[in-house]
């Protein structure tokens, strides 16, 4: 016993504080099994565990406390004689969890409050899943029922068990949602699989009819005809791209010195050590282009890469959320992983072929005037920020709304004219009171029309002794500066009201 | 168990010891009965508890709403069948203002040889006689003070009801002649607790806040026979003795009248020997938590040769403990009520232990033994282990 159970209970006493540390609902949960399995393996551990719970309830924090409520409230729930434990003790844990019989629990504050509700809850539950067994949990409940004002709480309590309950419905949710957006995209591929299928064999087809198989091409050459040398020009250049299934091919051949030398043969080189150059273009690697002879081809293979496009569009969105799916039937994911990226590289293929073949200008012009909402976001924003005629835009949709642009823009300008007069800040000098004071000094007061502490504002000279005679006139020039322009012209009767008030005074 | 069965056919050991082992069984697992159990019907908490000396049938509970309920234990326990027994009061219950209390009842007696009367005395300065058959009021004593507790004579000539009064006497009133007859002086305090001796007819223990356990002959009311005091020092009417050295509250003879015992607020419980007015110094644990103001009602076993004895306690923090008497070992300790318990009644026929509590309730407790004869399935399966998560 001496060499087992001092570890035991020494991790107990070392996890029932780790796990109740924080205040948290959540209990660590590797710690919480390490727990429960070292209490599972004997009696004299669960009295341990109890014992440390307890002094974890003593604590004067209201956060430890209700972290080791929920840490009770598991083991409770799982042990027998971890219940007959407890339920000795229920005044207790009243007292430091609810605050009976007096008691005030610790801060903080708004823990304190969880706490209550937290344990009140508990005692409701644990009373009618074990109160036939334990009395005094009868007890408990009917107390703080009958005390309900004081200790009852509405709110719904959850406990750890709960949560745990809730997250696994929540993960198996979210599962079958996951599992439901693979079966999804399954779907979907399926569903347009074989139109990518088709699609790719037309353009196949297409660049067959336009470019001539190498391979056929030459062998051609090589059996039936010695024909000039303009038509065994080879009409295919080496492309720097590995990826290039025609280059790729052309090299294969090359290599091959037998069927090499076959070829400098018959185009009448009679040897091999002739050094070939053979020039390579970017720009026009395959040297096809557009006649009248091919020009339905060329259009079948627009509409054709036009569909490309919007397929390569598909698969690459599969493949990001394919990417993104995390389910546990991997497998099956795997599979339409694969499928999903055989069918992009063949796509890719099909694209830069037809870009080889400058299908594309065609298209991605169609397309820019077509796609009018980029040409919106590029070309008008920059414009309307600038204050640029908008004149130059080719598009469309640009031109339309440039008129509307330009009149606010006028609206703007014309009626700020005469607005920002308003706002100028136009000096006044003000004159000060001049009252004398009984310091000597005169009033520096600044007023319009009334000092608070000397009256109406009179001319005074050097001394501070009003001039009298001109007194009301100057008064007249004041309101003057006052009364707006428009004021000014139908405001006579006031003045002569301001007027005669002043002289009242 | 087995052995000792053969060992009582054959005569090799004496017919008690099966029953001893029984009850030893018993004490050893007591507990909250869950089968067993009282309506709550009073309206405050439960201060005191009575049980009729004839039959143990009857009981009888007062309480802080200053209700007296009457229930009768005999007729609902043959009824075993049911998942869960309660008790309801009978249906004369003594709610009647004009003639019942008007504030906390603080003690009930049963007359000593019969069940047809009782006494109840109240902090509304009376103490009533009762007629139990029609549950009305006999005669009321009005003593003009507040009465914390009162006992009735064991010796049915007297018929003497002595009062521990507010007033720091304690009066003797005649249920016969319906009359006050004296008065005992000698606490300077509140006397608290009044206590007759089962042996000694004119014998009478008091115990009040100034802390002195009194012994009185009735005979000589002028002054106390012994002033105990816990030290065992000077002489036995000292007026420095003390019992002990906060209020007691609680008194009770055990039941060969040969001692005394005696609970305070200042957590003690002392043991007396009656005869030489002595402490026995018996030691009872520490655990002790007495905090009532009113009288506490301790319970004995009746000892003999099968039973030990016991002593109940109840405590302020709601448990009961369970003392041997002579030698002070605590036994068992029983958990339950939020608030405190008030009084303990025991049952020496079939072993079961009553408690009135500050929750209104009155509790039963009873050996886990019996209990599991009646157990349900669904109580068999909440004591199991629930480890796994999967559930």
């Amino acid at each position: 016993m001496a060499a087992i159970e001092p570890t035991a209970k020494q991790k107990i006493v070392k996890l029932i504080p780790a796990l109740t540390r924080n205040g948290d609902e959540f209990l660590d949960e590797i710690k919480l099994k390490e727990l429960k399995l070292l209490c599972r393996e004997s009696d004299e551990n669960i009295k341990t565990a109890y014992d440390c719970i307890l002094t974890q309830l003593n604590v004067r924090s209201s956060r430890v406390r209700y972290s080791t409520m929920h840490l009770l409230d598991v083991l409770f729930t799982r042990s027998s004689y971890f219940r007959k434990l407890t339920v000795v003790d229920i005044p207790k844990i009243l007292e430091l969890t609810v605050g009976i019989n007096g008691k005030i629990l610790p801060q903080p504050a708004n823990f304190a409050i969880k706490l209550k509700a937290l344990c009140v809850g508990l005692v409701k539950q644990w009373h009618e899943k074990f109160g036939s067994t334990y009395m005094q949990l009868s007890l408990a409940s009917d107390y703080l029922k009958d005390n309900a004002r004081i200790y009852a709480t509405d709110s719904n309590i959850i406990t750890h068990s709960d949560r745990i309950h809730q997250m696994r419905i929540e993960e198996n949710r979210a599962k079958s949602a996951r599992y439901s957006r693979l079966l999804r995209i399954e779907a979907e591929m399926q569903e347009k699989n074989s139109d990518i299928v088709e699609n790719l064999s037309i353009m196949g087809n297409s660049f067959e009819i336009l470019v001539p198989k190498p391979m056929e091409d030459v062998l051609s050459n090589i059996d039936t005809s010695h024909s000039d040398h303009d038509d065994s020009r080879p009409t295919y250049k080496e492309v720097s791209s590995d990826a290039n299934p025609l280059a790729s091919l052309l090299r294969k051949r090359k290599t091959n010195t037998l069927s090499s030398r076959k070829i400098a043969e018959a185009h009448g080189l009679g040897s091999v050590r002739y050094e070939l150059t053979i020039t390579l273009s970017s720009h026009n690697p395959v040297d096809v282009t557009e006649t009248s002879d091919n020009a339905i081809v060329y259009e079948n293979l627009r509409a054709s890469y036009k569909l490309m496009l919007k397929h390569l569009g598909f698969v690459s969105r599969w493949l990001t959320e394919l990417m993104k799916l995390d389910v546990e039937d991997d497998k099956k994911r795997e599979a339409l992983m694969k499928e999903a990226i055989d069918l992009k590289r063949a796509l890719e293929m099909a694209k830069t072929k037809s870009e080889e073949l400058r299908v594309n200008d065609g298209v991605t012009k169609i397309t820019s005037d077509s796609d009018a909402d980029s040409d919106f976001e590029e070309v008008v924003i920059p414009e309307f920020v600038q204050g640029r005629t908008t004149s130059d835009v080719g598009s469309s949709l640009a031109r339309t709304t440039q008129p509307s642009v330009t009149t606010r823009r006028d609206n703007h300008a014309r009626s700020q004219e005469p607005s920002l007069h308003v706002f100028q800040s136009t000096k006044l000098d003000i004159q000060p009171c001049r009252a004398p004071l009984k310091n000597g000094h005169l009033c520096p007061r600044k007023d319009m029309i009334r000092c608070p502490f000397h009256g109406i504002i009179i001319p005074r000279d050097e001394h501070g002794v009003p001039i009298e005679h001109k007194a009301p006139c100057v008064e007249y020039e004041i309101i003057d500066d006052v009364v707006s322009d428009e004021e000014k012209m139908n405001d006579e009767e006031p003045k002569h009201k301001r007027l005669k008030l002043q002289m009242h005074q | 168990m087995m052995k000792s069965l053969l060992d009582r056919e054959i005569g090799t050991q004496p017919s008690y010891i099966i029953r001893k082992q029984v009850i030893e069984r018993k004490l050893e697992s007591f507990q909250l009965s869950t089968l067993k159990g009282f309506h709550t019907e009073h309206g405050g908490p439960i201060m005191t508890l009575a049980l009729d000396n004839v039959q143990q049938r009857y009981l009888l509970s007062g309480g802080a709403d200053a209700e007296i309920r009457l229930y009768d234990l005999g007729k609902n326990t043959a009824q075993l069948r049911e998942p869960r027994i309660t008790i309801r009061s009978k249906k004369r219950e003594l709610k009647c203002r004009n003639a019942g209390h008007e504030f906390t009842v603080t003690g009930i007696n049963w007359s000593p040889h019969s069940w047809k009367l009782f006494t109840t005395s109240s902090m509304d300065k009376t103490v009533k006689c009762w007629d139990s058959n029609y549950m009305v009021p006999v005669h009321t004593f009005d003593l003009k003070s507040h009465v914390y507790s009162h006992a009735m004579s064991p010796r049915v000539r007297n018929g003497l009801v002595a009062s521990a009064l507010g007033d720091h006497f304690i009066r003797m009133c005649d249920i016969r002649h319906k009359v006050a007859v004296l008065t005992l002086s000698g606490h300077y305090k509140s006397v608290i607790s009044v206590q007759w001796s089962p042996l000694f007819h004119n014998m009478l223990a008091s115990a009040g806040e100034d802390g002195t356990v009194r012994l009185w002959d009735i005979r000589n009311p002028l002054r106390c026979l012994v002033s105990l005091d816990y030290t065992n020092e000077g002489s036995p009417t000292s007026a420095r003795n003390v019992g002990h050295t906060a209020p007691v509250n609680g008194l009770t003879f055990t039941h060969d009248g040969l001692h005394l015992l005696s609970t305070g607020q200042d957590n003690t419980l002392r043991l007396w020997d009656v005869y030489q007015g002595t402490n026995v110094l018996v030691e009872y644990g520490g655990e002790l938590v007495n905090k009532a103001r009113l009288c506490v009602t301790l319970a004995l076993t009746k000892s003999d040769k099968c039973i030990p004895s016991l002593v109940f306690h109840p405590t302020s923090d709601g448990r009961i403990l369970i003392y041997d008497l002579f030698d002070g070992t605590l036994h068992d300790r029983l958990h339950g009520p939020m608030s405190s318990i008030n009084c303990v009644i025991w049952k020496q026929h079939n072993q079961e232990l009553y408690s009135g509590d500050g929750d209104k309730r009155i509790l039963v407790w009873r050996s886990k033994v019996e209990e599991q004869e009646n157990e349900d399935v669904c109580v068999e399966m909440n004591e199991q282990d629930a480890w796994s998560d999967y559930e």
